[in-house]
């Protein structure tokens, strides 16, 4: 896993100074939330669907290994080729032999988040596979050069003006920074490798798995291409994709569409059942599904890391984030950013170099209220800190901090004495008064002359 | 008569004691008997927040101690009314221990909690001429739900028009020692918070916690902005005759 | 009742971008086109299933079922409308359900540059919940094609959160619900 959460301060810092960034991130996520409010305002019952769509995503996470069997025979049955893949690399060798068997050169690709955990196509791309990243926005990054910064709206960093100079040096068209247009010139030059590709890879939203349908969820058509065009459909989804029952789909794509886009639903879903064969009359040829565990069985496991499994990856705790608003997605150093990302990328990963993800949050909340599935985000975070801590990451100048403050706090006198101190300092150095983190930024407070508890001794009641 | 038991945090005892004393006050214009006990000092959350939980256990157990035998114990601060009331049961205490923190978190209160829903006081004879904006502090408004509250105690006193932030629902940025280990990313937020304040164009910002109230006010005074920021309660309290 | 679902779904084919006439019958189909769009026939593909239900009122385009199946996606990537049936209608959404049938390609519509949907109002459902079991129903004693839900023409946002409609697949959508 090539993670860069390590930098993480690093990297906040300079996407604080990136005051460019900031505005785009704002905006961006302004009208995704606008939109998500009006759309989840309408229903009544919002909170009882997600609270249903959190007791069915527990269930599943509960008892995955038995969801999974079910899933991986009804997919067989559909005509579907499935093949489990352990780990990241195990995946990669999977998808990459089945390009090589049916000798293709070229792969369209449609949005899919494990293929960016997997980085994929650096992989097909170094074994002379050219990887096509159709969705507009991934084809925008795939352009740049760069990686999603966040995971429904890969290319939200970037202005039209960003991209408008992005298609005048890699396209060689010329500078026009009007959406439509862009638009259109992805449009006509996708169009003829839809035509040609005869691989088509493609995420699932969800997997059912009474039926082993995979449900594919987008707005531009380009997973319907991707899916329907090409002799080969390689599906690649992660274990916990996986949900009970057909009959789910319409409460899931509720809660993932109105959270996601502010849509009521998406212009298209696909509900795949099947390559071409006697019940499914056109499509591909083969429909090959590759199922990644990549440490998510192992997380099933944990009373409290499972819940992180729930998310249905809707992007609205990224949205309503003041941190992931303020610094944007490429900060968090993971493929995954913002607030669920901060929680599953130590646990799914690795948490020595994520480890300042968790400590990065004022602990607000607004992720939890916000998520269709109700993941106690949050808490998650403090509990993830915990771990750190008892894992034993912290440096040794932290730890002996924290056993003064314990020693302080076991006695109201040497609380007392610790706060005079500080009010003779403050008194002494006056605004200068040095408090790393604190001072630089914001002025210190005035210390009151006499304490609370000092104060109090005149009381009538308390005098002395 | 009651005989709350107040719960001053360490930022208020060393800080803002002005925000105790109109506490003191105050719960004695309703008719309590506020008790006092100086053996307290804090609640443990700055441990608990960094991932310390046997640092905050420890520091909670005598927090625990000296509230055992309180009927009523009022917090002057949202955030470790919420660290009582929603963390303790996290942290691993002794079975023996964990009985008392089961009745210590039922009978613990934010103040404004106290006043309307145990008080049951909703109207009181103060007026005040000027504009006021409340600020929600997230542990109170997201992890004890109380919004409502402080915002009934303001509408009541006369002549104090009440303001909504725009921005009422979005964290300050403080987050207690997240403020100080990315001290950039919580400027960026209170910036905002200050810009919010700014375009609501009010006279005073009041809210339940001081720590927050400080942040904003230490931000607003390096930027040579005027902001005037208030405890509840020391707001209320100074309005009494 | 019906009639209230009915200008529900109506509003919000419009509300996704799409338009939604409601004719008496098949008649006006032909009619309801010929307002909409002035192309050449040839660049009008019509499903099988679609041909045979407009066939005595007037078959607006080709049948695709006519042409040789390998020069199908050829001519349909050229074409400027495609016409399919349905097999369901979801108010909530505004939202069209298609089966994958044998007489009707599902790159119908996907590859030309609009897509028409004949319906009809018997076909109509409040939610997703309902049309989807009742199909699930249907195929209890063996396996589910695959299903569209198609909500509105092909869009984009992007760019800046600004909406773009027409990116992959067809720029415009209609409904004739008879």
């Amino acid at each position: 896993m090539n993670l860069k959460s390590a930098q993480f301060k690093l990297q906040a810092r300079k996407a604080i100074g990136d005051a460019d960034l900031r505005i785009k991130v704002k905006k961006a996520t302004g009208t995704s939330l606008a939109k998500r409010k009006q759309v989840v305002e309408e229903l009544a019952d919002w909170e009882e669907l997600r609270q249903k769509g959190h007791e069915l995503r527990k269930i599943v996470v509960d008892n995955l290994d038995s969801y999974l069997s079910q899933f991986i025979e009804s997919a067989r049955r559909n005509g579907g080729i499935v093949h489990e893949a352990d780990d990241h690399k195990s995946a990669k060798h999977i998808i990459y032999d089945i390009i090589r068997r049916v000798s293709a050169d070229t792969v369209v690709k449609s949005k899919s988040m494990i293929t960016e955990e997997l980085h994929l196509n650096s992989m097909l791309e170094e074994n002379g596979i050219r990887v096509i990243e159709t969705d507009l926005g991934e084809y925008i990054v795939q352009l740049a050069g760069e990686t999603p910064s966040h995971i429904t709206a890969p290319a939200l960093h970037k202005s039209k003006e960003d991209i408008a100079r992005l298609f005048q040096e890699k396209l060689n068209m010329p500078y026009f920074d009007d959406p439509a247009k862009l638009t259109a010139a992805a449009r006509e030059r996708l169009r003829d490798e839809f035509l040609h590709a005869r691989v088509g890879i493609s995420g699932v939203n969800f997997a059912s798995a009474d039926t082993g349908t995979l449900t594919i969820v987008e707005n531009e058509a380009n997973a319907r291409l991707c899916t329907i065009l090409p002799e080969v459909h390689i599906a690649v989804m992660s274990v916990e994709k996986i949900i009970p029952s057909f009959d789910d789909l319409p409460l899931f794509l509720k809660l993932l569409t109105r959270s996601a886009t502010g849509q009521r639903i998406t212009s298209y879903v696909s509900l795949v059942n099947g390559p071409r064969s006697h019940h499914n009359p056109d499509g591909p040829r083969q429909l090959h599904i590759v199922i990644l565990d990549g440490g998510r069985k192992r997380l099933a496991k944990h009373p409290e890391w499972k819940e992180a499994l729930y998310c249905i990856r809707c992007g609205a705790c990224m949205n309503i984030c003041p941190i992931y608003q303020s610094i944007g997605g490429h900060a968090y150093g993971s493929v995954y950013p913002g607030p669920i990302g901060a929680v599953i990328t130590p646990t799914l990963f690795n948490m020595k170099d994520s480890q300042d993800l968790p400590f990065a949050s004022s602990l607000c909340g607004a992720c939890t209220d916000i998520c269709p599935v109700k993941i106690d985000l949050h808490h998650h975070l403090l509990f993830e800190r915990r771990e750190i801590v008892n894992r034993g990451y912290k440096s040794f100048i932290e730890k002996i901090g924290m056993a003064v403050w314990r020693w302080t706090m076991l006695s109201s006198g040497r609380l007392e004495f610790t706060g005079r101190i500080g009010w003779l300092l403050r008194k002494v150095l006056g605004k200068n008064m040095p408090a790393p983190g604190w001072t630089p930024h914001r002025q210190f407070p005035v210390i009151a002359l006499r304490s609370f508890r000092s104060l109090m001794k005149n009381d009538t009641k308390y005098g002395t | 008569m009651r005989t709350p038991h107040l719960f001053v945090p360490c930022i208020v005892d060393q800080l803002y004691p002005a925000t105790g004393i109109a506490a003191m006050k105050l719960l004695r214009a309703f008719g309590c008997d506020p008790q006092y006990d100086p053996r307290q000092t804090c609640c443990g959350q700055p441990a608990f927040n960094a991932g310390y939980h046997d640092d905050a256990r420890i520091v909670a157990e005598h927090f625990i101690e000296v509230f055992k035998d309180a009927d009523e114990i009022v917090s002057l601060s949202g955030s470790c009314a919420t660290m009582v009331k929603v963390f303790y049961p996290q942290l691993n205490f002794s079975e023996k221990v964990n009985e008392t923190v089961r009745a210590i978190t039922s009978k613990t209160f934010e103040i404004t909690d106290y006043i309307v829903n145990k008080l049951g006081v909703t109207d009181f004879d103060v007026s005040y001429d000027g504009r006021v904006a409340y600020h929600d502090s997230c542990h109170i408004m997201r992890e004890l739900r109380i919004t409502g509250e402080p915002r009934k105690l303001l509408r009541s006193v006369k002549g104090l028009e009440l303001v909504e932030l725009d921005l009422a629902d979005r964290c300050c940025g403080f987050g207690g020692l997240f403020a100080a280990k990315f001290p950039e990313i919580s400027v960026a937020m209170g910036e905002e918070k200050l810009a919010s304040i700014q375009r609501a164009e009010v006279d005073l910002v009041v809210g339940c916690d001081n720590s927050c109230l400080m942040h904003l006010q230490g931000l607003a005074e390096k930027r040579g902005m005027n902001l005037q920021a208030k405890h509840i309660v020391e707001f209320l309290g100074n309005l009494i005759k | 009742m019906e009639h209230k679902l009915l200008s529900l779904f109506q509003s919000r084919v419009q509300d996704s971008g799409g338009w939604c006439e409601i004719v008496d019958s098949e008649d006006e189909v032909f009619t309801t086109l010929q307002k909409k769009y002035t192309f050449e026939k040839e660049k009008v593909i019509v499903s099988g299933r679609a041909a045979e239900q407009l066939r005595a009122s007037g078959l607006p385009g080709v049948d695709i079922e006519t042409v040789h199946p390998e020069e199908r996606r050829g001519l349909l990537t050229n074409a400027k409308l495609g016409i399919t049936l349905c097999d369901g209608l979801i108010a909530e959404t505004g939202t069209v359900v298609l089966l994958n049938h044998p007489s009707e390609t599902r790159e119908l519509s996907l590859l030309p540059e609009y897509h028409v949907v004949i319906a009809a109002s018997d076909q109509l459902y409040e939610s997703l919940d309902v049309c989807l079991s009742k199909i699930r129903r249907l195929y209890a004693d063996g396996l589910m094609p695959s299903i569209t839900l198609i909500t509105g023409p092909s869009r984009t946002a992007d760019i800046e959160k600004t909406l773009v409609v027409g990116v992959h697949g067809p720029r415009e959508f209609g409904v004739i619900v008879i």
